[in-house]
């Protein structure tokens, strides 16, 4: 009978062993898929921002972000700027925390931030002058941060 | 051993068994299942990367053929979008995977933009892509 006890819990030990090591990759996975839609998020709203100084609201391409309400006026309205620090990516809300237009070389800044605080910079390549547009760079500058 | 103890531990021995199996077979479904899904992940991934390399391919050679040909009238922007998005398409099948995978485009939210939605095996990924952010379509003529 003792031994009977023994094998069955050795076999149980194992057996549950077997499922917590399952359901801690489980856990794993759903989490590497929630960093994914995160980054799609923040991507988008990347492209989207862009996309919109690229269109009706050229003149910001010029200004870093804080000067948006003053010296945009000429292109964008006080509503449409607050659309762009405040947009809705997806359904999502994605805050616009930094746009800083680079020059000498240097290429410009896009920072975002999602509601779950999570933070990304991308660096755009302003062709020559805002009226040719702004492109995004193919890589993140600072990463995806929590 | 009395009889009464080989039943008693021959009952243990056998529900010991039976439950170890049973919690064996659901971790065992659980991990396979997991790995299916990543594996479906990753092929998701390499599509979304693919999509944009493919649409900065494409401005680039757009790009190069206005230098080579700077009379010809470049193509307009809806052209573009046609053609980017039969190369899109295409990924799928250019990039050899077990795992099937298809591309929708839902309304995007804004002229100039693509909603890329990638599905495989239940798994999907979208992101909005803007086509003058990769350089197509940048002369205002975001159709």
């Amino acid at each position: 009978m003792p031994l009977a006890i023994g094998a069955s819990g050795v076999m149980l030990l194992m057996s549950f062993t077997l499922h917590g090591v399952a359901m801690q990759e489980r856990l794993d996975v759903g989490a590497v898929q929630r960093q994914q839609q995160e980054e799609d998020l923040l991507a988008s709203a990347a492209h989207q921002v862009l996309s919109t100084l690229n269109g009706p609201h050229r003149c910001l391409l010029d200004l870093p972000l804080e000067q948006w309400e003053v010296g945009g006026a000429a292109c964008a309205t006080p509503a449409a700027v607050a659309g762009l620090r405040n947009a809705q990516v997806m359904t999502k809300p994605v805050r616009l925390l930094a746009w800083q237009p680079g020059g000498n070389g240097q290429p410009g800044q896009l920072a975002l931030q999602l509601e779950s605080g999570r933070q990304a910079r991308y660096g755009v390549r302003l062709a020559g002058s805002p009226s040719q547009g702004a492109q995004l760079g193919p890589r993140l500058l600072g990463g995806v941060q929590p | 051993m009395n009889l009464a103890e080989g039943v008693g531990a021959s009952m243990v021995l056998l529900l010991g068994c039976s439950s170890a199996a049973q919690l064996w077979s659901q971790g065992l479904r659980s991990s396979l299942e997991l790995a299916r899904r990543e594996s479906h992940l990753d092929r998701l991934e390499s599509l979304l990367v693919a999509s944009e390399g493919t649409a900065r391919q494409l401005a680039k050679e757009e790009e190069n053929r206005k230098l080579a040909n700077p009379n010809q009238p470049a193509p307009n922007c809806q052209a573009v979008t046609a053609q980017l998005v039969s190369q899109l398409q295409a990924l799928p099948t250019a990039k050899a995977s077990k795992r099937p995978a298809t591309l929708s485009l839902p309304q995007p939210p804004g002229p100039g933009l693509l909603h890329l939605r990638w599905e495989s095996g239940g798994v999907q990924r979208e992101r909005l892509l803007s086509l003058s952010a990769v350089g197509l379509c940048r002369e205002g003529s975001n159709a």
